[in-house]
Order: structure tokens, then sequence, then C-alpha cells
């Protein structure tokens, strides 16, 4: 009997430290973006956004450099930084909020979670929503989400040239897979 | 007239769907080690972008992590520091087994998209950013 009680307490014990550790960190997030229109289809991809959890809150951060993503096409990814993201003058998007009715359960349950925070693109800071799904894996943890961005939210000008060849709505996919933070 | 209008389409058609130069055909316009660089962008950050980014950096320095892909490498970390690093995505995949004699250490080549890094995050230190990296032979 003792030495049950023993086994099962190191077994619980194991388990709730995987969520004690704390936060779990990745520099190799994936997002993708992707406009649909009749003109033309652009795709863009950035392999290096970093991004946090941090288990004990529910806080999450994301972050990217704009001139990282990258287009099939040369000239497409040189008119997305030059003339719309305006990448020199803000180099980064970035997204730091928090899941909405945290619990360490919810991470378990691998359930969708809905994450509320500040989205910051081409200098503009909006709050935002959005859906996701965090599971447990066996090295960490791992987030998914879509959502949609508008240029004209974020003070992004189309010129009216290119116009019709840029949705007016663009999906973006999120997905990274974190490890521990152990520092 | 429609002719130059023809001509104008087509050489607009031709530079639209061009691709990308190949990394590995081009020469550096900087040279230095993954510490450097990193030290570089923490002492003055805005100074380093101006003078770093979109241009052509060949970086040296130990492998900290290989980032794969279906058994292939699709980006490497250089770094002495766990947090302050060079992270960079390969042009063309590789084989691991490509960095076999490098002893741990590598040069690489790629294009600079910038440093992130921000003293308010959760996550401490920063990244330099190289796109379509080269892993460039030793002699």
């Amino acid at each position: 009997m003792k030495k049950q009680v023993i086994i099962i307490s190191a077994l619980l014990l194991s388990v709730s430290s995987l969520f004690a550790q704390g936060k779990y960190f990745t520099r190799d997030g994936e997002v993708h973006f992707f406009s649909e229109t009749p003109m033309e289809n652009i795709d863009a991809h950035n392999q290096k956004a970093t991004c946090v959890l941090d288990t004990e809150t529910g806080a999450v951060e994301f972050a990217v450099l704009i001139k990282s993503f990258e287009f099939e096409k040369a000239l497409m990814e040189e008119h997305f930084n030059e003339n719309y993201m305006e990448s020199n003058e803000f180099p980064k998007a970035t997204f730091k909020g928090q899941i909405q009715d945290y619990s360490k359960d919810l991470l378990a349950s691998g359930n969708p979670v809905m994450v509320k925070g500040k989205m910051s693109i081409h200098g503009v800071v909006r709050d935002v929503e959005a859906k996701g799904k965090i599971e447990k894996e066996k090295e960490g943890m791992h987030l998914q989400s879509a959502f949609i961005v508008k240029p004209e939210d974020y003070d992004i000008e189309i010129p009216n040239t290119v116009r019709d060849n840029i949705a007016k709505e663009i999906e973006v996919k999120v997905d990274a897979k974190l490890k521990p933070l152990n520092k | 007239m429609r002719i130059i209008t023809l001509l104008f389409a087509l050489s607009l058609a031709l530079l639209t769907s061009c691709g990308h130069s190949e990394t590995s055909e081009m020469e550096a316009a900087y040279t230095m080690t993954s510490d450097e660089i990193v030290n570089a962008f923490l002492e003055d950050g805005d100074a380093a972008f101006k003078k770093y980014t979109d241009q052509i950096v060949q970086i040296s320095g130990p492998i900290m992590e290989l980032q794969k892909e279906n058994g292939k490498v699709i980006g490497i970390k250089l770094s002495s520091d766990e947090f302050n690093i060079v992270n960079g995505s390969l042009q063309e995949t590789i084989d691991p087994s490509a960095l076999d004699g490098s002893m741990g250490d590598v040069t690489i080549k790629g294009v600079c998209s910038g440093f992130l890094g921000d003293e308010d995050s959760m996550l401490p230190g920063g990244t330099v950013e190289l796109k379509r990296v080269a892993v460039v032979p030793s002699n």
C-alpha cells in the first residue's frame, strides 16, 4: 500500500512538474499568410517567429520580423517590404495576450482556446481576439491558430494599381512547437 | 504603339515572375562571427539594422541547433550563448550528414532580416535572423 502511494505521488509529481516549469518557447514558429483574389494568389511564410507561453498565467507572446517573410517571387517580397509594410520603419509585428478562462487543465485537455490581446503591425496596435489550440506534447506544447488580418485596420495602404491583386482580408496561420524555457 | 505596350507587358510579366538569386553564388558584404553580429545589434540596434539588414552576411560560429523537417536540415542556429543567437533559414534543404565534418563550427551566408529581441518580452536575449541561407563549404 505504501509503495502504491509513493508510485502514485511520483506520477502526479511528474505530470504537475511539466506545467510547473512555467514558460515554453520557440524561435522557429511558422507564420503563413495567404491572400486570394481573382487576379492572383499571394502566399508568404516566416519560419522564425518567436513565441512564448507562460503556463502559470496563460500569457502568450508572438513576434516576427517582417523582413523574414519569404515570397516565391523576389519582386513581390520587395513590394511587400518597401511599399506596403514599410519594414525599415516598422521592422516587426508582435502579439501579446492572454488565454481566456485560463487554467492548466485547459492545456492538458487540448480543447480550443480563445486568446485576447494586443496586435502590433505596421506601427498600429489593435485589440484582437483569435481562436487557437494548444496541445501538450511529449517534448513541450503545440500551439496553432488562424485568424484574419485586414490591411486597412493597420493603415497599410495598397496602391490603386495593385488593389485588385491583394485581398481585403488576409488569412494568417500560426503553428509553433514550444519547448521548456530553462532560465 | 501596340507593340510597345505588348513589350512592356511582357517585360513586366517576366520581371514579376523572377525568383530569388542563389545566395551561394553571391558575394558577402560583411564577414564576421555569430557573437560579433549579435553584439553589434545588442550594442546599437539602429546602427546595426541600417548596416546589415538586406545585406548578404557571412557568419561563422558554433552550431547550437539544427532545425529539421522530414530528415532534412531547413534551418541552422549559431551561438555560444543559449539566448543570443543567429538563426538562419536555408535556401535549399541539406542532408544533416553534409555538416558531419564541421566539428561543431560552420560558416553560413544569408540575407540579414534584422534583430528580434525585446526587453519587455518573456523571452530573454535576441536573435539575428538570416533568410535564404547557404552553408559555405570549408576549405
